[in-house]
């Protein structure tokens, strides 16, 4: 598909953008996709948190965390160390869950 | 055709049938227009005004030409030659799952209406798809802009974006215009409800 930014449909009717739509629409898409890694690590802390969140209670002081399970949640705080790049954040891949 | 074709409880369609003229009294749902674009950087509905008490827009099979999008839609006050860029409240509520891991988060805008995002490009499927709401456009007052979107996004994550907005301003519109950022394709149908 076609990026450029050039046309609009109005009612149907497909009709060029004027110069001040084409500059308007630039400066959104720019601000978009400069926050792009931003946005990816915000994704990531979330989906890592919530996968934390599910072992917590293996920390409760009438619970024995088991050291695979200690690793695994290390793991995940981690998770985030030394990503610079949305090529680097793409890439992350989450560890798999010790058996409870 | 004979009129004994129509009996006390039921029509016999064994038939085809045209249906001319107008059909009063069938809905108080109306189609009023659909848009379908193989490419575009924004779509407009202009000509909006009070003759339905509510108005609903329906979008499907949108695709973006890449991968990683957002999607929003802003009003008008003259017809779509230039939209409002400014005086939103816009809060979206969104939650993602995948299979093993379920998330929530949210976010916020005061340059337009939140429809998604995170939407992908891939052609399996992974479109997204949704409705807004809102009131009589023609009547000054804060406007409030209700949506519901569900993607599939390039994760691999199913997402369901819940987004609540006012147009914080006394404000008449007769168009609204949706634009991502990126260039899409989709068909978008505008209905009135009374």
């Amino acid at each position: 598909m076609d990026n450029t930014i050039q046309y609009k449909l109005v009612n149907g009717v497909q009709v060029e953008l004027s110069q001040n739509e084409i500059n308007e629409m630039q400066l959104f898409r720019d601000e978009w996709n400069n926050g792009a890694f931003d946005r990816k690590m915000t994704a990531l802390r979330t989906k890592r948190n919530n996968l934390l969140a599910q072992t917590d209670y293996l920390a409760l002081s009438d619970q024995t965390m088991s050291a695979e399970m200690t690793t695994y949640r290390q793991s995940l705080r981690d998770i985030t160390n030394g990503l610079t790049t949305v090529e680097d954040v793409e890439a992350v891949v989450f560890p798999e869950k010790p058996e409870v | 055709m004979a009129l004994s074709k129509i009996q006390a409880e039921s029509m016999n369609l064994a038939d085809t049938y045209a249906f001319t003229g107008t059909v009063s009294g069938a809905s108080d749902v109306a189609l009023i227009s659909t848009q379908t674009t193989g490419s575009a950087s924004a779509i407009d509905f202009t000509g909006l005004d009070n003759t339905y008490n509510m108005y609903m827009v329906t979008y499907q099979d949108l695709q973006f030409a890449s991968a990683d999008q957002t999607f929003i839609m802003r009003i008008s006050d003259d017809n779509g030659s230039t939209v409002k860029t400014s005086g939103y409240l816009s809060v979206t509520d969104f939650s993602y799952y995948d299979g093993g891991s379920l998330a929530s988060n949210n976010n916020a805008s005061v340059n337009f209406h939140v429809i998604a995002t995170d939407v992908g490009n891939a052609s399996d499927n992974r479109s997204c798809f949704g409705q807004i709401y809102f009131r009589t456009p023609a009547t000054a007052r804060k406007h409030s802009f209700l949506g519901a979107t569900s993607i599939y996004n390039d994760n691999g994550d199913v997402v369901i974006y819940n987004t609540a907005t006012v147009y914080n301003t006394n404000q008449t519109f007769n168009a609204i215009r949706f634009l991502g950022s990126s260039n899409f394709a989709g068909t978008f149908k505008l209905y009135g409800y009374n």
